[in-house]
């Protein structure tokens, strides 16, 4: 069943006028944007800094009005939903920097149980302390945790616990913004393995935002890759991982260092040149042109469309024989 | 070792007086780095890796005190005076920051930044200076960098900045260059120009580096030599290949185990070091990853393994695998 869908997305953001009185513009920051994801099901959504992938999950859940397009969830109008806040139980999200994602001054019980206050108001006291804990049992905290301070936390607890609070309401989607980004190696692999464990338990929809190539390869059955607001690829994560098809998504695998100095010896000086354009002026071509190795001037002239390239496989590159 | 080292960390210590007691962050390091060579500190929070580049340079908070010797060209730099340490610092040793935003100076030009070292520490003249720091900066690949060195730090990108920090290390052609976690805050792309870069300068000026990060990708990209921290002690030490290749301590195996690759086959789930990496471990009778490690003996709590050859060009800090036992 498809829970979420997105069709022809579109995000901006209000920037000030070019003069001190000139009227207000709107940046976009993701273009057309379709994706759609079925429940039990990860979505990894990869890209580096300011190609809109967090923008992405938050018009996902309407935190952010879109600008265009529409976003439906289990098949309806999010803008129709009545009483979407209740609603929201259903969807969830928790963020990079988990420390800062959860109030200092409440125990981890109340921040855990916050939720239930909007989803399930009629509950008691003393059900809803019952499910704080048992929310941070399922995450691996015990019992002691519900009456400690954020503080006390390091920062793999502290995700921890956004993830409690997130799966308090049983919900059927979690946007995961870049959780493990912040965390120590040995603790970024508990809780990658925490959100697969819950994922397989709870048949929940994961949309796993990252940077990072290898978690995504890790925790997605499908993997699009951003840039610049606009998907470059999109495919099954074997399929992609054994071949990415798009010259952005090969450079971006090239990037990554692995662990294994046999590999990383001969990748040394094969770093791309230039940089990324800016989002304030984006080129009017592929927006890979710039650093591309392949790239022609039909690439600097004209923005290849995202199309299928291979069964189940999408890439926006003028050079991908079918 | 054959050459005779550029740099000896003998026993290094690193304390910290704090109001509940003093915490030892560095506890009892010793390494030897050859010119020329590329020494890969790696640990996670807390493990102190950090704390010894600051040791070095004379930069730790004002609570901070660092013991043992570190013997750079036979001279100590822990018992410099600070005009001493001066003179080291800005033509011997540089060091570069994760972030290089708050490492340069907001209201100046790029190039006046990049001059004022020569100025201060060569007595070249402003315009001699200026040059040389346009010269710098076409040499980390700032592209047309006699315009974008009259700018200011805010009109460059990340990846620029940490480049702009790179010439103006290399400026004064120091003997060694300390980098801690210089990649870090760079997109993966970005983070791939800056190691070529640092590769590239090493090889053809012959600068050693000491980089100190948590991301063992960096290290097998970019190192000769590896150390493991954890609790402020080294683990582990090897070449990077034969560390990768066969990792002896249970901590380092435990890190790699827990990295998801790109390359390897894909497990159900990732390896996991269960608990929370712990600071310092100064006050630990034992091996301070005894409390985390799924292969720990009795006396691994009560008796501290001392860091021990267990190869050519290896050493291990485990009971497990020390020659001792």
């Amino acid at each position: 069943m498809t829970l979420l869908e997105a069709r022809n997305l579109g995000v901006g953001y209000k920037i000030p006028g070019p003069g001190l009185f000139s009227a207000s513009r709107m940046l976009p920051i993701v273009h057309d944007l379709s994706l759609s994801l079925e429940a039990g099901r990860t979505l990894g959504v990869v890209g580096e800094s300011g190609c809109g992938k967090s923008t992405l999950g938050r018009a996902l859940l309407r935190l952010i009005p879109p600008s265009a397009g529409q976003v439906l969830w289990q098949g309806e109008d999010m803008t129709l939903i009545p009483d979407l806040r209740r609603r929201r139980a259903e969807m969830q999200i928790i963020f990079q920097d988990p420390v800062a994602a959860l109030d200092p001054r409440m125990t981890l019980a109340r921040i855990v149980s916050r939720p239930l206050s909007t989803f399930e108001p009629n509950l008691s006291r003393v059900q809803v302390r019952a499910r704080a804990v048992d929310a941070l049992q399922q995450v691996g905290l015990s019992a002691d945790f519900a009456d400690r301070f954020p503080h006390e936390l390091s920062g793999g607890q502290a995700q921890r616990v956004g993830i409690a609070r997130a799966i308090i309401g049983r919900p059927k989607l979690i946007i995961c913004d870049e959780p493990v980004s912040a965390l120590d190696v040995s603790i970024q692999a508990q809780v990658i393995n925490l959100l697969m464990e819950l994922q397989e338990k709870m048949g929940l929809a994961l949309v796993f935002i990252s940077h990072n190539l290898a978690v995504v390869r890790h925790i997605s059955h499908e993997v699009m890759v951003m840039c610049l607001g606009r998907v470059v690829e999109q495919a099954p994560r074997d399929a992609f991982y054994a071949r990415p098809l798009h010259p952005y998504s090969q450079a971006l695998m090239d990037a990554v260092p692995e662990p294994n100095p046999k590999r990383e010896r001969g990748r040394v000086g094969t770093a791309l040149a230039g940089e990324l354009p800016s989002v304030l002026n984006p080129p009017r071509g592929c927006v890979f042109a710039s650093r591309c190795p392949k790239a022609t001037d039909l690439c600097r002239q004209t923005r290849p469309e995202l199309r299928e390239v291979a069964p189940g496989r999408q890439a926006a590159c003028h050079f991908i024989e079918t | 070792m054959t050459a005779e080292p550029l740099l000896s960390l003998q026993d290094l210590t690193v304390r910290f007086r704090l109001p509940q007691g003093e915490t030892v962050a560095v506890d009892g390091v010793s390494l030897d780095l050859a010119p020329g060579e590329v020494l890969g500190i790696v640990g996670e929070s807390g493990s102190g890796k950090s704390q010894i580049l600051f040791a070095l340079m004379g930069l730790l908070a004002s609570n901070g005190r660092a013991g043992g010797r570190a013997l750079f060209q036979g001279q100590d730099l822990l018992s410099l005076s600070e005009p001493e340490l001066d003179r080291v610092r800005g033509q011997q040793i540089s060091m570069i920051f994760q972030d290089p935003m708050t490492s340069l100076n907001p209201y100046m030009r790029v190039v006046d930044q990049l001059a004022e070292g020569l100025i201060v520490h060569k007595g070249l003249s402003k315009a001699d200076a200026r040059a040389e720091g346009v010269r710098m900066l076409d040499r980390v690949q700032i592209p047309d960098a006699a315009r974008r060195a009259r700018l200011y730090p805010h009109e460059f990108s990340g990846g620029m900045r940490q480049r702009v920090m790179i010439a103006m290390a290399l400026l004064a052609r120091p003997k060694l260059l300390l980098a801690d976690e210089p990649t870090t805050a760079l997109d993966v792309t970005i983070q791939a120009q800056v190691l070529d870069l640092m590769a590239e300068l090493g090889r053809e000026t012959g600068t050693s580096i000491i980089l100190v990060t948590h991301d063992l990708g960096v290290v097998a990209r970019l190192c000769d030599r590896v150390a493991v921290l954890y609790g402020g002690r080294v683990m582990e030490e090897a070449f990077a290949e034969p560390l990768f290749d066969t990792p002896s301590h249970p901590y380092t195996r435990g890190l790699l185990a827990a990295m998801p690759r790109l390359e390897a086959p894909l497990t159900p789930r990732l390896g996991t070091i269960p608990g929370t990496p712990r600071s310092g471990g100064g006050d630990l009778p034992g091996c301070p990853f005894a409390a985390r490690c799924t292969e720990r003996l009795d006396h691994c709590t009560t008796t501290r393994p001392a860091l021990l050859a267990t190869g050519p060009d290896r050493r291990s800090a485990c009971h497990l695998t020390g020659a001792a036992l």
